[in-house]
């Protein structure tokens, strides 16, 4: 009886210990705990195209988005790559357009429009009309179709403001046929046009905005043209200029010869320009955020962090924009806690205003002459 | 008899059952050992990895060999892939991603391209995987650590110096800004890790699935990606427009969360052989680089997924220089002084603690109220038990400096080794160096220079000097010394480091360690002996018994010599 029990027991406690050891759980340690406090966007489907050239959420350079898609994936949301040959899936929760480089065509802008009609959601980024982007001109298109329909499109222009005065060489006049050709222009001060600056001016009324801290960064912005008196919708601006910016239509040509002109009735009026706006039709659930600066989002601008290999970034209010832009977009619970990402360190500077938008060398009045 | 006979022999296949089912348990760590690739694996010799097998089987790992020859075992968790001289071939990458999209985890760390190896049977120069490769792009694409084609070179490196991996070593630090656990205590410790001819790796820290970390950084070097290595070698001078520059980063790690697979990512193998950064000394047995052998074991649990770190050595001292006493053992203080005694409660010494190791005296100096930053402290030390302070040290703004004790205050040293933070209270850590043995804290006190340069002290102790208890532990780094040419001792048994270039000079550091790396500093007119300095202090080592990373005729002739 003795052995019997001796041995039931021993074998208990074999077994007992070979099944504790083999049940242990692989201790899988999850990932960064920066984004504790943020609502999840758990099961969402979020597509981004790339067949423009949009900045990529693949690409960690600088042009690209990766962060911003990096955290979108860290919040639970499932990332996808837009095939547009077969339209637009129907289990699209949200479609980004980050900031196309070539015109979205009249098929995929047909697709695009459907999909919006019947409650699609949609982010784009377009970019202003300069350095080689010829993307979404503001009478053409998807933009024009946005007027006329959402109150809310692009200008053809880069928002700006005079910097300190320089030297600038005017265009030589060609000499006609025969006659001497004529002097050399004398340099003529011109202001260097300010084109990356930063803003305070938020619209805190909406949800967007909420925990949104610091100034927001633009590079290069084209300004915003809305219309907030539509019955049906609801169409409002985000983010400001400062007040005494004003929108130059010619900045291609100031890059070219750094002739700066304010043309009154050609240039977009001195004054708080809409820099990023929202679109929402309750009757269709359909909404649109619209930012005139695709640098905004990029890894090393609006998204960029100091240490380069750090979460601090140096635009917080920056990220926390888009990834507000987003949840509003999605229905997504209103962001409650701030962010905890640790503050930038001091190898770079987030001031840059003002900062002169370089311009190519004008020539010197001895090399020129 | 029978009841006996069976109990035994179910106990004896239990036990089997058992073993069988521990060894199941245990995670495998496969080597890749591959001939095409010359990888460095577990063997002998200084190229080996024996030791990094050891750390993975001591924290409960299965470890085997395996040629990259066809897929990799199903159950390994962790491949390891250390100095590839070769790059690797299609489907021996294709059949490593496979096992990392299973969600297991790589420990690499790839050479400069160029680089010459010592080993014998490796006669040609390394030419592993390039930043447009196929490993480095998807190391990059999925988890956020890329790598760079450079080779990392410090301002007093020669083109000679260049010629083997072995003379091209430096220092590299903990990333502090981002604390990765790995680090944890080398940052927490301000512990190094040296590296041989390093490679450069760039690290994102969020992207579509991962998050990535440095590990290791370099300040004071640069990414040379010109050809350095070989006969048509470049000069070394820095190309701003396309060199690396700025911290640079050696060492990164990485989660992919779609995977569930982890990356450790190191632009320098050396820094984990046998031979190099986890070389013991033959005769004390003691390991060479505190930091690398910490690196290697934290590594090696953070892959294995342990949910407890590696237990630090309790034969080393753990004072971190942090401003918070939490880490000091609850000895009684060395001196008291009584409160609010000094008009300002920041400046008001309650309580000074003192210790020693057998590399630094670390002080803690407790006030009312939390010091602010930048305050001046003046300490007295003395050494030779006559109520005489040898030295004064002073913390100033400037950093820290080693005073004569008199009125004047006449400059003794600078001591850039030495650390100084301002928490709860103060803490500073001096090397013995410039505080001798540091047997005794004298007065302490709080002050400020006036602009007259007289002194006006807020507030001293006035408690006779005390002495220093000796604590039984080692310092586990002993050169924070400033950026320069480096000695790395390489004679076994090691020498003494002698107190003049002579052999019947007395020794100054002693026992000094194989493998241990001093600051070099001057040398003889003939070259036959190196001066060498650490947070120990200064003297000689017969030039035949180092190896430099420098030219030995750049380094200044020592006055005298």
């Amino acid at each position: 009886m003795r052995p019997r029990l001796v041995f039931s027991l021993l074998c208990l406690l074999l077994l007992a210990a070979i099944i504790g050891a083999s049940a242990l759980p692989p201790a899988r340690v999850q990932a960064d705990t920066t984004l504790q406090g943020v609502p999840r966007l758990d099961g969402y489907n979020i597509y981004f195209s790339e067949a423009f050239g949009e900045a990529s959420r693949f690409d960690r350079s600088g042009a690209g988005v990766s962060r911003f898609a990096g955290l979108l994936q860290m919040l639970g949301a499932n990332l996808y790559t837009l095939e547009w040959r077969t339209g637009i899936p129907a289990d699209a929760d949200l479609l980004v357009i980050p900031g196309p480089v070539n015109d979205i065509g009249p098929d995929q802008t047909a697709w695009l429009w459907a999909y919006l009609q019947n409650g699609g959601r949609l982010l784009l980024i377009a970019e202003p009309l300069v350095q080689g982007y010829r993307s979404m001109p503001f009478d053409k298109g998807l933009l024009q179709l946005m007027w006329t329909d959402m109150g809310l499109r692009g200008r053809n222009d880069v928002v700006v403001i005079e910097g300190d005065l320089r030297d600038v060489m005017l265009p030589a006049e060609e000499s006609a046929e025969g006659e001497p050709t004529p002097e050399a222009p004398a340099p003529v001060a011109m202001p260097a046009l300010v084109a990356a600056f930063t803003t305070g001016a938020l619209n805190s009324a909406s949800a967007i905005a909420d925990g949104v801290s610091g100034d927001l960064a633009f590079f290069v912005a084209r300004s915003l043209e809305v219309d907030e008196t539509l019955r049906d919708a609801t169409v409002t601006t985000l983010i400001s200029s400062p007040e005494n910016f004003y929108g130059e239509t010619a900045y291609a040509g100031y890059l070219e010869n750094g002739v700066v002109e304010y043309n009154i009735g050609t240039d977009t009026t001195r004054s708080a320009l809409a820099l990023a706006a929202s679109f929402e039709k309750p009757g269709t659930g359909t909404r649109v955020v619209l930012i005139g600066d695709r640098e905004f989002a990029t890894n090393t601008h609006g998204f960029q962090t100091s240490p380069p290999y750090s979460s601090a970034f140096l635009y917080p209010g920056n990220v926390r924009f888009m990834l507000n832009a987003v949840a509003w977009l999605l229905g997504a619970e209103p962001l409650a806690d701030e962010l905890s990402f640790p503050p930038a360190a001091d190898t770079a500077t987030p001031t840059i205003t003002p900062s002169p938008t370089p311009i190519p060398p004008t020539a010197t009045p001895e090399s020129g002459s | 008899m029978r009841p006996a006979l069976i109990v035994s022999l179910l106990l004896l296949g239990s036990a089997m059952l058992a073993g069988l089912a521990q060894a199941q348990g245990q995670p495998l760590v496969v080597f890749v050992a591959d001939e095409t690739l010359q990888t460095a694996a577990p063997g002998d010799g200084p190229d080996s990895l024996r030791a990094l097998d050891e750390i993975f089987r001591t924290l409960g790992a299965r470890t085997e060999t395996t040629a990259l020859d066809g897929p990799l075992p199903a159950e390994a968790q962790v491949v390891v892939l250390i100095r590839p001289l070769r790059a690797l071939s299609s489907d021996q990458l294709a059949w490593l991603w496979n096992h990392l999209v299973r969600g297991n985890h790589l420990l690499v760390a790839l050479d400069p391209i160029g680089l010459p190896v010592a080993g014998p049977e490796r006669s040609t120069p390394a030419n592993p995987d390039r930043a447009t490769g196929g490993l480095a792009s998807l190391l990059a694409q999925n988890y956020g650590i890329g790598l760079q084609d450079s080779v990392v070179i410090a301002d007093w490196f020669a083109a000679d110096e260049l010629a083997a991996q072995s003379t091209t070593f430096l220092q590299a630090w903990p990333e502090t800004f981002m604390r990765h656990p790995i680090i944890e205590p080398l940052a927490a410790h301000d512990i190094p890790v040296m590296t041989w001819g390093a490679r450069t790796l760039w690290s994102e820290p969020i992207g579509p699935g991962s998050v990535a970390s440095p590990l290791l950084t370099q300040d004071y070097a640069y990414g040379e990606t010109g050809r350095v290595f070989g006969d048509s070698a470049e000069p070394l001078t820095i190309n701003i427009s396309a060199d690396v520059q700025g911290r640079l980063v050696l060492g990164a790690a990485a989660e992919n969360a779609t995977f569930g697979s982890r990356l450790v990512f190191l632009g320098d193998s050396e820094a984990l052989l046998d031979g190099y950064g986890l070389m013991i000394d033959p005769v004390t047995l003691l390991p060479a680089h505190i930091g690398n052998r910490i690196l290697a074991e934290r590594i090696a649990a953070w892959l294995l997924e342990r949910e407890e770190w590696p237990v630090l050595a309790e034969s080393l001292t753990w004072l971190s220089v942090d401003g918070s006493g939490a880490d000091w053992a609850d000895a009684p203080p060395l001196l008291e002084d009584a409160a609010r005694d000094s008009v300002d409660p920041a400046r008001d010494i309650l309580r000074v603690y003192a210790v020693r190791d057998d590399t630094y005296l670390y002080v803690r100096v407790d006030t009312t109220a939390p010091p602010r930053a930048r305050s001046e402290l003046r300490l007295d030390i003395e050494n030779t038990f006559d109520a005489v302070p040898d030295v004064t040290i002073w913390v100033t703004p400037r950093g820290i400096e080693a005073r004569a004790p008199d009125g004047a205050g006449r400059m003794l040293d600078a001591v850039p080794d030495g650390t100084v933070a301002f928490g709860e209270g103060v803490e500073l850590r001096l090397p013995l160096r410039v505080s001798s043995s540091g047997a005794l804290v004298g007065r302490v006190c709080f002050s400020h220079a006036q602009t007259s340069g007289a002194l006006e002290d807020f507030d001293c102790t006035a408690a006779p000097p005390a002495v220093v208890p000796a604590l039984p532990t080692l310092a586990p780094a002993n050169l924070h010394l400033a950026p320069g040419p480096l000695a790395w001792l390489t004679a076994s048994p090691a020498p003494s480091v002698l107190g003049a270039p002579a052999q019947e000079a007395a020794a100054v550091i002693q026992p000094a360690v194989t493998g241990q790396v001093f600051a070099a500093v001057g040398r003889t007119g003939a070259g036959d002996w190196v001066q060498v300095r650490n947070a120990r202090g200064t003297g000689w080592l017969p030039a035949a018994s180092v190896l430099l990373n420098a030219p030995l005729a750049a380094l200044p002739v020592a006055e005298g010599f």
